[in-house]
């Protein structure tokens, strides 16, 4: 049997991060009672007249400058028309050709350390449908339109993704980017960013698409997986059995974790799309477009390249970039010490942790950036040994409290103060004369021993460093 | 272009007209169809080379908007229900679908 590979392509959902639908004035994005939010546009009444978001298309542009694609200078809304419910127009309000972006594309970060890039082929702005729910003691289908017209971008790559895995963290590589512009809020629990997979199979080496099938409206990068894995397996059993594969749609059924066939709207794939008359073409202008680059945040790649360059190990940097808001946290942490190193091992040993074993965000946390700044320049200065800051951190982040407040109440500040730290040299060099011979005689490594003494002795308070100078002294003057 | 029966039939099917449709009603919509795409054959004879395509035609189209929100209005909500042929509650009620 010739041995197959999956072909796997993705159109993603972004809800844009707007205050008002596409193409009228009525809120998006708040809890509201079903039908609240509607006006004559959204409920798609005879003769209103749709205007486009301008902050709309600004974002989509945004999307589109920072994937490197190419924003069209002037642009279509067409009416991809079908019959549905939940679209009160009776057609849906998107972009053909030209969509707002063509081309583009991503550098997917691979487990083994390298990369791929995985191609797009258009960003397109289109409108939400409402929501239906299902009256199962009536057998009538009722209608919601708060969510119809809300802004969307649909992102559609090449076929260029091979595994589950590469489709998943590609996901969430693309949702940390268009969050962090705040392109999209992207919560994926309230829909906010969902996508289509269309995925086939092909020989080993071979040039040639297999037959494709389409799986509909996931919204959780865990459903993508076994989505793919099963249809990847479903195929592959058909194609070992010698049947040809179907081209359908199909749900993902997650309780079962199985594919199955969308019987509904899809049964008629002819849109016959036109170009909405009621709405002009859409024009973005070059200057524009560079005053969207002259905005646009340095690439999480760029980052990533500085903070190793800064000394943080690679394993540190994912860290923190792939927790979302762990690299601003860290940003404004180093504006309070700044040594990303010491930070840096400070967020992965101590601060990730804990924020994900208590499933915060890092704004939640108590402990704020420049408090965690502070608790990295105590051990920079030898106030706080190592032990002594992460006997107290679990105290420190529930508190929120000044780490110097704290380590000073908590007894685990170090002693440097030169008063203490020569009572305790004397006495350890009192009680070690074979030693102290050994050091006067020239044997200066044995100092480490009698610091090592000096830490027992003060039970882990002194400072070793102030401890290491006050037995130079002590022993200093006995040499006289 | 010429529309055939076959056309007609997948269009009104599209359209979500009754496709049951009778003989003589088919035939009519297939006529009526016909006639309306060859008036559009007759319009593509004109030569429009250098022409600026018309997007809109609306004289004077409206630009985009600021995206700044509406006070939601309860009453026109209210009055968008009560056009619908049914609603139960704070819903429109269609037949079930799916
Ligand atoms: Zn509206």
């Amino acid at each position: 049997m010739i041995n197959m590979e999956p072909v796997i392509g993705l159109e993603i959902h972004a809800q844009l991060n707007t205050r008002t639908k596409l193409f009228c004035s009525c809120p998006v994005g708040q809890k509201a009672e079903p039908n609240a939010h509607i006006c004559e546009i959204c409920a798609g009444q005879p003769g209103a007249l749709p205007r486009l978001n301008e902050k709309a298309v600004e974002l989509a542009a945004r999307a589109v400058v920072a994937l490197g694609g190419t924003v069209n200078a002037f642009s279509l809304f067409s009416r991809k028309n079908y019959f549905y419910p939940d679209l009160p127009n009776g057609f849906q309000t998107s972009q053909l050709d030209p969509p707002v972006g063509s081309g583009g594309g991503l550098n997917l970060a691979l487990a083994d350390g390298s990369e791929k890039f995985i191609r797009l082929n258009r960003v397109h702005m289109e409108d939400d449908a409402g929501k239906c729910v299902h009256d199962e003691k009536r057998d009538r289908t009722l209608v919601d339109l708060n969510r119809a017209g809300t802004p969307l971008i649909e992102i559609v790559t090449e076929p260029d993704l091979s595994s589950s895995r590469e489709a998943m963290d590609f996901l969430k590589q693309l949702r940390g980017l268009l969050t962090q512009l705040e392109v999209t809020r992207g919560r994926l629990e309230e829909g906010e960013f969902r996508c289509d997979v269309n995925i086939s199979l092909k020989p080993v080496g071979s040039e040639t698409l297999g037959v494709r099938t389409e799986i509909k409206n996931l919204n959780s990068f865990r459903y993508v997986g076994q989505a793919i894995d099963f249809e990847i397996r479903r195929q592959t059993a058909l194609y070992a059995a010698g049947y040809a594969i179907e081209q359908q749609t199909l749900h993902f059924d997650h309780l079962k974790a199985e594919t199955r066939p969308l019987r509904s709207k899809e049964e008629a794939h002819d849109y016959r799309y036109f170009p909405q008359p009621d709405l002009p073409p859409v024009t973005v202008s070059p200057e524009t477009v560079a005053a969207i680059k002259e905005t646009l945040p340095p690439s999480l790649e760029s980052v990533k390249e500085k903070l190793i360059a800064s000394g943080l190990t690679l394993e540190i940097v994912n860290n923190l970039t792939a927790t979302p808001g762990a690299l601003d946290y860290f940003l404004a942490a180093l504006k309070a010490h700044n040594d990303p190193k010491r930070l840096g091992t400070l967020m992965a040993e101590l601060f990730l942790p804990t924020i994900r074993s208590k499933g915060l965000a890092p704004s939640e946390a108590k402990l704020t950036p420049p408090k965690l700044g502070q608790l990295a320049q105590l051990l920079a200065e030898g106030k706080l040994g190592k032990r002594a800051a992460y006997e107290m951190f679990g105290e420190l982040f529930a508190s929120g409290e000044d780490p110097l407040t704290l380590a000073g109440a908590k007894g685990l500040t170090l002693v440097s103060d030169a008063g203490p730290l020569l009572e305790w040299a004397k006495e350890i060099v009192a009680a070690n004369p074979e030693e102290t011979k050994l050091y006067l005689g020239g044997r200066k490594k044995i100092l480490s021993f009698l610091v090592g003494q000096v830490m027992r002795r003060s039970q882990g308070a002194a400072d070793p460093k102030k401890a290491a100078q006050a037995l130079e002294t002590v022993l200093g003057a006995l040499s006289q | 272009m010429t529309i055939n029966q076959d056309t007609a039939l997948a269009v009104a099917r599209l359209a979500r007209l009754d496709p049951s449709l009778d003989p003589v009603a088919l035939d009519k919509l297939t006529q009526d169809f016909g006639r309306i795409v060859s008036y559009m054959d007759i319009l593509a004879e004109v030569d429009t080379t250098g022409v600026t395509p018309m997007y809109s035609p609306m004289l004077e189209p409206l630009g985009p908007r600021p995206d700044e929100p509406k006070e939601p209005d309860p009453q026109k909500a209210e009055a968008l229900l009560a056009a619908a042929p049914e609603r139960s509650g704070r819903f429109f009620c269609v037949p079930r679908v799916v």
